[in-house]
């Protein structure tokens, strides 16, 4: 199982064929039993694998991500392909003109898009639970879920298919997936990463963001997609990172193994509680609501059953919301994020955990939020919503258990600083506390932290 | 006699003289304010409410959706509490 740097250095220096490791790609892609495909890209796939090869032949350099298969959620635009933001509503639409500007970045680093990758319908849910092209099945438990609403994104990477992928994040749609299946997920500053020619679910929180199996791919694929260089660490080069663990609801809502984790990385760490937190999370659950509703209330209006029904009630529920409380809830964000930002200005990273707890199953998707039962469709992202709120980045970073149920923290860290998320991350990884565990049955070889850093 | 009688001539030909903007400076009640709605800060509940909404938006709630919609504004109406610091 090659991650993505290791994977590009082969091809570069001309010990392994792009053709040929898209081919077994392809042949992998078909054949997955996750529910994490919706679209094999056999042609573009081959064509841009010949031409990577071509370049290499040549002497020329094909880039840092030179023949990298990798797929993304289904809301990218993939031109040639309709995009169908993982609804059967939009099947049949017209197919996209150009690639979205993420893929086009990815493409001129030598990444080759192999697939199209299953999501809830139109991003609203945190569990791939799709009634047009089914539910993504988690990795390491192939009965519970994988997390959404970027759920294949997460699953085909954990599955050890591909190296990486891309996902969305609008409420903790990369960080719950990535924290189910055990992997690296960022949710960027918020609207860092290009979203030209990504399909809208609500634009206050859209995000977009990868998901790999280190680190080291995670810094090498953010920087392909911000154009920057990751700059090493902290800005003024020390090395040392101000820490805090977020505590109150952070703490309430999470399992032993998270708060242990936290506790160990950080024992002396002082523990902040960010004011108010479930109002933050409260208001972001409606402004999502209404922007939703709003960009679908034309679509509801007139096909209202071709929609997936369960996303289809939440999103009329949104759409009757009334303009006056959208504009409370957008006020008291206003107030709530300059607050937090002034709280936070002395911390290099917070802890937090990345989700409430384990995967859940598929047959009973619920879990415990305040000692009661509810919807992981929901419910999932309710430590990942609130800092969605504040626009900081956050790294869902897995917690090294192999054999077991994955399950990740949140390293979030302050405004156009990922890089001191990914050195943090870096060190956590070389010290055994995070990294991927392969699932059993993944494709093939073993990534341990050490050889991961 | 006969100056009173130019007098009233002149104060008649002056006043059909009168520029028309001098005669919209007249005096006259303010046209009643027409009725306001509340501007509306809760969210719909009930059946009639928010089939009453829906039809303003032109957002028809088909027979199927309805109690899903209901419970999902259930849903919105207690985050809509809990952020303003109300019980839920």
């Amino acid at each position: 199982m090659r991650g993505v740097l290791e994977t590009a250095a082969a091809v570069r220096a001309g010990t392994l064929s792009a053709r040929a490791l898209v081919e077994d790609t392809l042949i992998a892609l078909v054949a997955d039993t996750h529910v994490a495909v919706t679209r094999v890209l056999h042609d573009r796939a081959r064509a841009e694998a010949d031409a990577i090869d071509a370049m290499v032949a040549a002497g020329r350099d094909p880039g840092p991500l030179a023949g990298v298969p990798y797929g993304v959620k289904d809301l990218f635009d993939v031109c040639g392909l309709p995009t169908t933001a993982g609804s059967g509503l939009y099947a049949d639409a017209a197919p996209a003109g150009a690639d979205a500007e993420a893929l086009a970045r990815l493409t001129a680093a030598g990444a080759i898009c192999v697939a199209t990758l299953n999501m809830d319908e139109f991003a609203y849910g945190f569990a791939t639970i799709n009634a047009a092209y089914g539910t993504t099945r988690n990795p390491s438990d192939p009965s519970r879920l994988a997390g959404g609403s970027s759920g294949g994104s997460a699953a085909i990477v954990a599955a050890g298919l591909l190296a990486f992928s891309l996902g969305s994040d609008t409420n903790g749609s990369i960080r719950v997936p990535a924290s189910l299946c055990g992997l690296y997920g960022l949710k960027p500053t918020h609207g860092d990463l290009p979203l030209g020619g990504v399909f809208p679910f609500a634009e206050s929180f859209d995000d977009i963001g990868p998901f790999t199996r280190s680190v080291e791919d995670m810094a090498l694929v953010w920087q392909v997609l911000a154009g920057r260089r990751v700059d090493g660490g902290r800005a003024d080069g020390s090395g040392d990172f101000r820490v805090a663990r977020l505590g109150g609801r952070f703490r309430e809502n999470a399992e032993p193994v998270q708060l242990a984790a936290i506790d160990a990385i950080a024992p002396d760490a002082p523990l902040v509680e960010l004011p108010e937190i479930a109002r933050a999370r409260s208001a972001a659950f409606l402004i999502t609501a209404c922007e939703g509703g709003a960009l679908h209330r034309e679509a509801l209006a007139g096909q209202a059953m071709a929609f997936d029904p369960q996303v289809r009630d939440r999103l009329i529920a949104g759409a009757l919301l009334p303009e006056a409380l959208y504009q409370e809830a957008q006020a008291f964000r206003a107030d709530y994020c300059a607050r937090i930002r002034a709280l936070v200005a002395d911390y290099d990273v917070l802890l937090a955990p990345a989700t409430p707890t384990f995967a859940p199953a598929i047959a009973d998707p619920r879990i415990l939020i305040d000692g009661a039962l509810s919807p992981a469709r929901a419910d999932l992202g309710i430590h990942t919503q609130p800092i969605t709120f504040t626009g900081l980045p956050s790294l869902a970073v897995p917690l090294y258990r192999p054999g077991e149920l994955p399950i990740g923290l949140q390293l979030i860290g302050r405004a156009g600083r990922e890089a001191d998320l990914f050195a943090f991350a870096a060190k956590l990884e070389a010290d055994g506390i995070t990294g991927y565990g392969m699932p059993q049955g993944a494709a093939s070889g073993h990534c341990m932290p050490q050889d991961a850093a | 006699m006969r100056g009173a009688v130019i007098m009233t001539a002149w104060r008649i030909v002056i006043r059909f003289l009168r520029p028309r903007e001098t005669m919209a400076q007249i005096p006259v009640d303010p046209p009643a304010e027409p009725p306001v709605a509340p501007i509306r800060r809760d969210v719909p509940a009930g059946d009639a409410e928010i089939a009453a909404v829906a039809a303003a938006r032109g957002l028809p709630i088909l027979p199927e959706c309805a109690p899903g919609v209901a419970a999902n504004l259930a849903l919105l109406a207690r985050h809509a509490r809990i952020m303003r610091g109300e019980p839920a």
